[in-house]
């Protein structure tokens, strides 16, 4: 060969071999990057589990035992969750014999939260599966109407697409377009017979409607489309011209017409419960999950009672509660303030002050946006039953005012502007409820138990639900000090099982500070007002606050059953009680936390916030139609620092005591006894976290989402985080397999059904309709026992935001409208989780109460708004339920970064409730937005990066941090001990958590993977090649040239 | 002059569209950084580097040829250093490529495979046409490496033995 041709073999060899090496090298770095994603996607493991002690056991054997158990969940959360909102003419229950036709796109195609099994159910299978005959001349119109497809090119190749199906995504906060077939097309467009009418034998009509939720969506008022895409100017939740149409078509063709409503997002259904287009019944079915149908075909065809009640409020005008007025958001004035000056953290770095939309992307501040929570506690029921009780009650405070009213332009009518209340749902079976007895332990950690008795008045036995509620006095002190009271607030609620003509007595209990208020202005703690708490029982809060009306004033007119209340009285109603709730269960005082989150600190007097004393006077104006300009604010300088993420500065002149860690305790079953698994304040807790090298220690909060990493010293485990509120996402069964079935006591044969099952079984909108804290419990359980079986010892499984309003697309994750509902649920969910020690983590803490712009928009509340609203969700999970996990919202809390807020998260959550566990971030999408020195501030214990094995602030180009590369590096922390010891107190608070949890019995074990050995065989091998060729291609030219010369 | 063009082979022609794609790559990279959507603004200075260099390296292996060989040692020196930008080259564009395909991975994965609640949303057009035009950026990359691995296995200019007055014989 000639010494041309091989040196040209050498040359683009060594290239060849040379690039390859560098390709399986770096290759090899973006895998171990994203190791979990790799390895789902490959189907390997590169991280073992061994289970080493029998602290947490399933209660299930087989995972057989396990996929019925959850399966049967699904149809129980059907039949509990389905509220039967009207029912006239004996619509409900269902006769088989009768037959049913579907009308509606939803019929087919509801909107679902599918865990992903093969053999989930939609309506019309369930139906059928009962042994209901469906009218096949309807249905087959709408097979008709399914089959128009078209083909549609895309990356991955040609998918078939439906023509007509429902829109399953409300947007961000756009046009919303309602796609429903008018039937006067059905002849000419799908091939109906000109008598379709006619031929129809059902004697029942179901027409299913839904609206759709969901991360990242948010429904603009009045953006309604129609079929041409043209706007209407309705409200995307009011029912469309061609949905009403498809009612209409029902009525003529069925004797009779239930309407379901298949969403988490209360739709205007005034039109159904009376005139033209008036149903026999309505019925909500919240958003099944696989198997939730068959339930709520139970409770349509009688099989089971009817015990659901709704959970939100469905007013006549979607946008009529004072909460509609502040919504959406709007700029500020002088926005451009914020980023005038250069950012020392960032040299050389134009960041806006643009809002990042709702997945991130942009290089901005996220703070230009903001909303004014103006409405103050007045959001769902208690708005609209507080206004109606002063409208009956208190003359003086200007309830019949015209302001707020959407329905007609008289005064204020509750009855015009509510169809169905908080907590209302009919019963097939008669039943009364009467309240006996109340007792209340006046102290912070005491409890009020409520005795009630059940009767059943029917001829059949079965389940009924009762609900607690009470009624708290408005004091003259309140009024002076803005303290503002509900009329009538839910406590608790309770199922039972009556026999037929028998009466049983239930206990409900619920801890006393929950009747306390917050009163920011006057004594700045929780104070329990003197007077009268009259407590009552009730199908929902407009009948229990008949109940009270009728034993306050006799000739009130309204009906209730004055007898039907218990009363306790605190003494002279001008005597609040100031101190008995001012210290928590775990001994903090309790004191303002939250100034800074109310507009008028920043801008004083800027807001007035809604007070039952003058609703003409407080009904919230639009703030996103003032100006809000920072330049106007005495505190302009601290608020434009707020809106730039400056909660915390990096220190230099306080140099790092501990760098390396000192190496001693390990993080190990034979270490941790019983004594330092109940005390994060034993020693061994120092000494662990001391051991954390104090980059690490920054690092492992600033890098520690989607899992947990290894730390140096420590032999932490690898906890993988998992999503969502529906349970273990898309995992089956047998994903976490050991290696050897015979020594797995949880192997699953992949191959089996049970194998492919999938866990994620949870309905949150029918768990919350269900009102049973016992479901909420089992739900708990459930996912307990799946997670032992899956391995997966973290999940964010709870999502306990409000339904501020019905606005929000993400109320699919959220369970109600109502605070304390979400409360008493969320605790028992957690409290079954931790049974078999899976760290249960409620998210998003808190006001993620629109997704539009959620990634930064500036909530501004009042302090009583912040206590006994959104967050008065969660508290329950975590003083009563002992949460060892909570996520934060997105958005700001105020001005700050909610991940950022000390005075929520150190002053409250962890101070005041006592809270010991973890603190994740939501997904870490805007580096200039997050950042780890306030999330650590703010003891946020980790940041939800989702990348591997990263706990380090040197892996970016020139030993900097990867994702803060403008100033964080481990030597910006070394001159900052006080932020490195609050990393390691972060460190704390998560190991502990993992400690008091099934991690502490697991040993999680490498063994490289396929892919991993694969790659790095590769890039030896090439690099080798790439080695010799060149070293042959040098030799053979150094040859050569020598060779000459010597000649 | 036109002799010395004469004497440029295979190699220099896949060499010029090595640099062709090169710069479309850049140029796509560069689009994908300040077009709408949702890469705006992630830049990466490896990415940029790593493709600048590269394309300064095929101009130079394609200039180095008109350098005269006074003599021997020049002229193997000469050999040897456009023989090592061409190695350097593929190394180059394949790490470029790497820091691409490492900067926008978790994106894609978002946009592409996150559930369909999110899928629904962030699947915007903007964020379509951002990640179609990054996966397409990565492709034209991969291409461009490819070409320039092609490439390298063919010299710059054809042999001294078949056009004998040439004055540089550079591979």
């Amino acid at each position: 060969m000639k010494r041309k041709t091989i040196l040209s073999v050498l040359r683009g060899g060594s290239a060849l071999f040379l690039s390859v090496a560098a390709l399986a090298g770096i290759g090899l770095g973006i895998a171990q990057t994203w190791r979990s994603t790799v390895d789902s996607a490959l189907n390997t493991q590169s991280y073992f589990i061994e289970t080493e002690g029998e602290t947490y056991k399933s209660s299930y054997t087989k995972a057989e035992d396990l996929m019925k158990a959850l399966k049967d969940f699904g149809v129980k959360q059907g039949q509990e969750g389905t509220v039967i909102m009207k029912n006239d003419n004996g619509a409900l229950p269902l006769s088989k014999s009768n037959g049913v036709a579907l009308f509606g796109l939803a019929s087919y195609s509801p909107y679902m939260s599918q865990a992903g099994n093969t053999d989930a159910v939609k309506l019309r299978d369930a139906l059928t599966q009962a042994g209901y005959s469906i009218d096949k001349t309807v249905s087959d119109i709408y097979d008709a109407i399914a089959s128009v497809t078209h083909e549609e090119e895309g990356r991955w190749g040609t998918t078939i697409v439906q023509d007509h199906k429902p829109n399953t995504s409300a947007g961000d906060y756009t046009n919303y377009q309602i796609y429903e077939i008018d039937p006067s097309r059905f002849e000419s467009e799908f091939g109906a017979a000109s008598d379709w009418k006619s031929n129809v034998t059902a004697g029942v009509g179901i027409v299913t409607f839904l609206r759709p939720g969901g991360e990242g969506t948010t429904y603009k008022p009045g953006s309604a489309l129609d079929m041409e895409g043209n706007p209407t100017g309705k409200n995307p939740l009011a029912l469309s011209d061609e949905e009403l149409a498809v009612v209409k078509a029902a009525k003529e063709t069925c004797d009779k017409v239930v309407v379901l409503l298949n969403t988490s997002c209360t739709i205007e259904i005034d039109p159904l419960v009376s005139g033209e287009y008036e149903v026999d019944g309505i019925a909500y079915i919240g958003i099944p999950n696989d198997y939730q149908f068959h339930g709520i075909v139970d409770v349509l065809g009688g099989e089971v009672n009817a015990t659901g009640k709704l959970a939100d409020t469905y007013a006549a005008s979607s946008t009529s509660s004072p909460a509609m007025q502040n919504f959406g958001g709007a700029y500020y004035t002088d926005y451009e303030s914020v980023c005038a000056e250069p950012d020392p953290r960032w040299p050389g770095v134009t960041i806006a002050n643009t809002t990042s939309g709702s997945f991130g992307g942009s290089t901005t501040y996220s703070g230009g946006y903001y909303i004014v929570e103006a409405e103050g506690i007045y959001t769902g029921y208690n708005y609209y039953e507080t206004r109606w009780y002063d409208s009956v009650m208190n003359p003086t405070f200007k309830a019949n005012s015209t302001k707020g009213v959407t329905q007609g332009s008289g005064a204020w009518s509750y009855d015009e502007e509510v169809n169905y209340t908080f907590g209302h749902g009919l019963s097939y079976i008669p039943y009364t409820e009467r309240i006996t007895s109340i007792d209340v332990e006046d102290r912070v950690d005491g409890k009020i138990t409520a005795t009630v008795e059940v009767k059943n008045e029917g001829t059949t036995d079965g389940l009924f639900t009762t609900q607690l509620y009470v009624n708290s006095p408005y004091t003259a002190y309140d009024r002076e000090n803005l303290v503002e009271k509900s009329a009538i607030q839910f406590l608790n609620s309770k199922k039972v099982e009556v026999k037929a003509g028998q009466t049983e007595t239930v206990e409900i209990e619920i801890p006393t500070k929950y009747i306390a208020s917050y009163d920011e202005h006057g004594a700045g703690t929780y104070i329990l007002d003197g007077g009268d708490y009259t407590f009552t029982v009730g199908n929902g809060a407009h009948e229990a606050l008949k109940n009270v009306i009728a034993s306050k004033n006799a000739n009130a007119g309204v009906g209730g059953t004055a007898t039907n209340v218990a009363v306790w009285n605190n003494g002279n109603e001008a005597n609040p009680d100031t101190t008995t709730y001012s210290v928590s269960e775990a001994g903090e005082k309790i004191e303002n936390v939250g100034a800074n989150a109310d507009l008028n600190y920043y801008l004083p007097n800027k807001v007035t916030y809604l007070s039952r004393q003058d609703w003409d006077g407080t009904y919230p104006i639009n703030y996103c139609e003032e100006d809000i300009t920072l330049a106007d604010s005495p505190r302009k300088d601290e608020w434009i620092r707020e809106l730039r993420n400056e909660q915390y500065t990096i220190k230099t002149d306080d140099p790092v005591q501990n760098i390396y860690g000192v190496p001693g305790a390990k993080f190990s079953a034979d270490e941790i006894d019983d004594t330092i698994l109940n005390n994060i304040d034993d020693p061994y807790w120092d000494r662990l976290v001391d051991a954390i090298p104090a980059e690490e220690a920054v690092g492992a909060v600033a890098h520690g989402g989607s899992r947990s990493d290894t730390l140096t010293n420590i032999e932490n485990p690898v906890v993988v985080q998992n999503d969502g509120p529906n349970g273990f996402n898309r995992k089956p069964l047998s994903n976490n397999n050991l290696e050897d079935p015979t020594t797995d006591k949880y192997y699953v044969d992949p191959e089996t059904e049970a194998g492919q099952f999938k866990t994620a079984m949870n309905s949150q909108t029918l768990l919350g309709s269900s009102f049973n804290p016992e479901l909420a419990r089992e739900w708990g359980r459930l996912l307990g026992n799946s997670g032992l079986w899956l391995r997966e010892y973290q999940i964010w499984g709870g999502g306990l935001n409000y339904h501020r309003t019905p606005y929000n697309g993400r109320n699919t994750e959220y369970l109600s409208e109502d605070p304390m509902l979400t409360n008493v649920l969320g605790r028992e969910l957690v409290l079954g989780t931790n049974e078999f020690g899976i760290i249960n983590g409620p998210k998003h803490i808190g006001f993620n109460d629109q997704e539009h712009d959620r990634s930064g928009i500036c909530v501004y509340m009042n302090e009583q708004k912040l206590r006994e609203t959104d967050l008065r969700g969660f508290q329950g999970s975590v003083e009563e339920g002992k949460a060892k996990g909570l996520m934060v919202a997105f958005n700001r809390i105020g001005a700050i970064n909610a991940s950022h807020h000390v005075g929520i998260f150190k002053d409250m959550v962890r101070d005041e409730w006592g809270f010991k566990g973890l603190i994740s971030t939501d997904m870490m999408n805007n580096k200039w937005y997050f950042n780890p020195e306030g999330c650590i501030q703010a003891t946020i214990t980790q940041m939800a990066d989702f990348a591997g094995d990263n706990s380090h602030l040197n892996l970016g180009e020139g030993g900097v941090d990867a994702t803060w590369d403008g100033y964080l590096s481990p030597e910006a922390i070394y001159g900052d001990n006080e932020l490195v010891e609050m990393a390691r107190e972060c460190m704390k608070y998560q190991l502990y958590a993992f400690a008091n949890s099934a991690v502490l019995n697991v040993r999680t074990y490498y063994v490289m993977p396929a892919w991993e050995s694969g790659l790095i065989a590769a890039t030896a091998t090439t690099a080798v090649l790439g080695s010799i060729t060149a070293i042959g291609y040098f030799t053979l030219n150094g040859l050569h040239l020598f060779k000459k010369e010597d000649k | 002059m036109l002799a010395l063009i004469k004497k440029y082979w295979i190699g220099a022609i896949v060499t010029v569209v090595t640099l062709v794609l090169t710069i479309v790559s850049l140029a796509m990279f560069s689009a994908n950084v300040t077009g709408e959507g949702y890469f705006k603004g992630m830049d990466n200075s490896t990415v940029v580097a790593m493709a600048v260099l590269a394309i300064v390296f095929e101009v130079v292996t394609l200039v180095l040829p008109l350098v005269p060989a006074k003599n021997k040692w020049v002229e193997t020196g000469v050999r040897v250093v456009s023989d090592v930008l061409r190695v350097l080259i593929p190394i180059f564009l394949v790490v470029a490529l790497l820091g691409f395909v490492g900067d926008r991975i978790e994106g894609l994965a978002y946009i592409y495979f996150s559930n369909e609640d999110v899928i629904q949303e962030v699947q915007t057009p903007a964020n379509l046409a951002s990640a179609e035009l990054a996966i397409n950026g990565m492709i034209m990359f991969g291409v461009t490496w490819v070409v320039s691995l092609i490439g390298s296995f063919f010299g710059i200019t054809r042999s001294v033995k078949e056009e004998p007055k040439a004055e540089v014989a550079a591979e």
